[in-house]
């Protein structure tokens, strides 16, 4: 049996992170959450791999950008990242893009929508995982 | 510029010849006064502008230290606010156009002008940069309100956001959850619905208490209010969150009787508002003090906390709305912004100041006052006191209104001799009566009995009976039966006479209404 994916919440509204955990965690995957950037990146250090991550961008502590520009530097490039916005615009979209986000999601979202994105870039990231495993 | 008035001119011209004509329109018999100071040097000009203030400058542009456009333009920048009025020798239109472009009033041609035309053109100069100010003051206004527009929008679609997206959670979650309503998993989704519900519904009542503090429009119920109580009431309503916070909140109350005039609801507001930024805006593990003294005729409360202080940068800013504190490289902040404009509103409409003392690294202390409920001077003009086993009681009559005071039990044994008195003191003094209980200790259902009956003999007799100052237990007994919402009670029997005194006047009103 194929080993389930494991997924990072990264959130400081706690409803929203425990809501989203349960959802995933339904839709059959492994969640872990973090309330912070800080934390985020210690999880990341201790498990040393997830399949994806869901970032808030708008957190105390450290923001997402923050976040993601040290998990680019730490090496953790290339696991897949849903940014999660309540403020939205082209310079937001544009500073995600820039640090590698795959996908924006605007808040509120439907959790379906999310559901739909965690999806697509966890198989995504297979493919482009098993397209560099054959060269 | 008002008749009657002196205008004080400053002219700056080096050719004493041109200095004395104008001298000479200006002081000519007029229904204007001018006082005029002449100097012949821009740098002489400018030295005496910072010491002394003048109406209006005449101003050449030949002089021994500037020449042209650019006078107009030092002088301008040394005082914005002081009309120019320039006057060339060889006028041309160029040169005029350029003045005015440099904040000029207006230009004239010297030695050309009727001293009538020079007075007038002086007149509407110094009206004409008085309406330019003020259009540049209501510029400010309006780029000021256009900037909280902003911050309104980029608060208020995040506030707004992050609660709606724990709703369509939830509802995501109800909708594909076990089909029992009951069970614990759909449970934990309405109660993360009602959570994020209220918080949306506390975004909307502060945005719309804000827009009605901006214009005025805030109402208040001003009412006779127990200041203690509310310390007591804001304390609990913030455990939640201070036990959260890590916060210690000690009541500062020296009196037990601290009774202000004011809207009570309001006040709570504010001292919630105050605690819960406190507490939000600091470490865990603050102290926080909520207190309240007499100070002549006002009552003095605060709020003080032994926090990081509050620097005098941020002192000047964080009463705007939509302002919020940043930590040092912090771009994140928590809350709306809303909660220090809001207190400072509706400490406004009290017609007090809220004011702030702070100090970084030694504490906060927010202090606003409230108008004291007003110890009437009461005249006694008659006094009757009957001692009944436990209880003494005491008739006084004051400016015509009649108080009964209870104390000790008032139990069932003693009612009917009492009724018969009290009946005797309506018929004779006054039917208008307080019942003071604040003294009575204990009360049984005859003693509420008694209370009720009290009140039909009073209206039997054309008058009407109030409640005063209960004692706490006996407060408890009454609202248990609902008796506190159909008779009136009030906290000082200064207030129960102003009361009465109200009553017995309009239904005097319209009792003549009825019989004329």
């Amino acid at each position: 049996m194929e080993a389930r994916k494991k997924i990072l919440i990264v959130e400081d509204e706690e409803d929203v992170r425990v809501g989203l955990s349960r959802i995933l965690t339904r839709g059959g995957y492994d969640v872990d959450q973090a309330s912070n950037g800080r934390e985020a990146l210690e999880r990341v250090r201790e498990a040393g791999w997830y399949d994806l991550i869901v970032l808030d961008v708008l957190m105390p502590v450290q923001d997402g950008y923050q976040t993601l520009d040290e998990l680019r530097e730490s090496g953790y490039e290339k696991i897949p990242v849903i940014l999660l916005t309540a403020k939205f615009s082209t310079v937001d979209v544009a500073k995600g893009h820039d640090r590698g986000a795959g996908i924006y999601m605007r808040k509120p979202f439907d959790p379906i929508e999310l559901m739909n994105a965690v999806h697509y870039l966890i198989g995504e990231s297979n493919k482009a995982g098993a397209a560099s495993g054959a060269y | 510029m008002d008749r009657g008035s002196v205008t004080k001119v400053l002219l700056v011209e080096d050719d004493p010849q041109d200095a004395y004509l104008v001298t000479r329109a200006l002081t000519r018999p007029s229904e204007f006064e001018f006082a005029i100071k002449t100097v012949g040097w821009l740098e002489e000009a400018l030295g005496l502008i910072r010491r002394e203030p003048f109406d209006i400058a005449l101003l050449d542009l030949n002089l021994p230290d500037s020449t042209g456009p650019e006078t107009v333009s030092k002088l301008q920048k040394a005082a914005p606010l002081l009309p120019i009025l320039v006057l060339t020798g060889a006028e041309t239109e160029d040169i005029a156009v350029e003045t005015m472009r440099r904040g000029a009033q207006d230009c004239l041609l010297k030695g050309k002008s009727e001293p009538a035309v020079l007075r007038r053109v002086i007149r509407y100069a110094i009206e004409r940069k008085g309406l330019l100010e003020h259009v540049i003051r209501q510029n400010e206004r309006l780029k000021e309100l256009d900037r909280l527009k902003s911050e309104f929008v980029s608060v208020v679609t995040h506030e707004l956001r992050t609660p709606m997206t724990a709703m369509k959670i939830s509802l995501s979650m109800l909708e594909n959850g076990p089909p029992d309503l009951k069970h614990a998993e759909n449970q934990e989704s309405l109660q993360m619905l009602r959570r994020n519900t209220d918080r949306l519904m506390k975004l909307i009542n502060e945005v719309l208490d804000v827009s009605r503090i901006e214009s005025g429009r805030l109402q208040l119920n001003i009412q006779d209010t127990d200041i203690v109580g509310v310390i007591h009431e804001v304390m609990s309503l913030l455990s939640p969150l201070l036990r959260e916070r890590q916060c210690q909140v000690s009541a500062d109350v020296l009196d037990e009787n601290i009774y202000a005039q004011c809207d009570r609801e309001k006040i709570v507001q504010v001292l919630v508002n105050l605690v819960s930024n406190a507490s939000l805006h600091n470490e865990p593990g603050l102290r926080i003090t909520l207190g309240a003294r007499h100070q002549g005729n006002q009552i003095r409360m605060w709020v003080a906390d032994n926090g990081k202080g509050i620097s005098e940068e941020e002192q000047k800013r964080i009463f705007q709305p939509y302002y919020q504190v940043r930590c040092q490289g912090e771009t994140y902040t928590k809350g709306t912004g809303l909660g220090l404009a809001i207190a400072r509103g509706m400490v406004k409409a009290h017609h007090k100041k809220l004011a702030l003392k702070s100090k970084p690294g030694e504490g906060t202390e927010f202090s606003f006052e409230l108008d004291a409920l007003p110890v009437q001077d009461l005249k006694v003009e008659r006094t009757k006191s009957w001692k009944m086993r436990d209880l003494v009681t005491t008739a006084e009559l004051y400016d015509r209104r009649v108080r009964v005071q209870f104390k000790g039990m008032l139990f069932g044994v003693h009612i009917q001799t009492l009724l018969e008195i009290i009946q005797e003191v309506l018929s004779r003094w006054s039917p208008w009566m307080a019942l003071d209980l604040s003294e009575c200790t204990h009360i049984d259902s005859r003693g509420i009995g008694f209370l009720l009956e009290c009140r039909a003999l009073a209206m039997e007799f054309g008058g009407n009976t109030v409640l005063v100052s209960l004692a706490p237990n006996i407060k408890q007994v009454l609202l248990k039966i609902g008796l506190l919402n159909s008779v009136p009670h009030y906290l000082s029997l200064a207030a129960a006479m102003r009361a009465m005194k109200r009553e017995s006047e309009s239904s005097r009103k319209s009792s003549t209404r009825i019989f004329t």
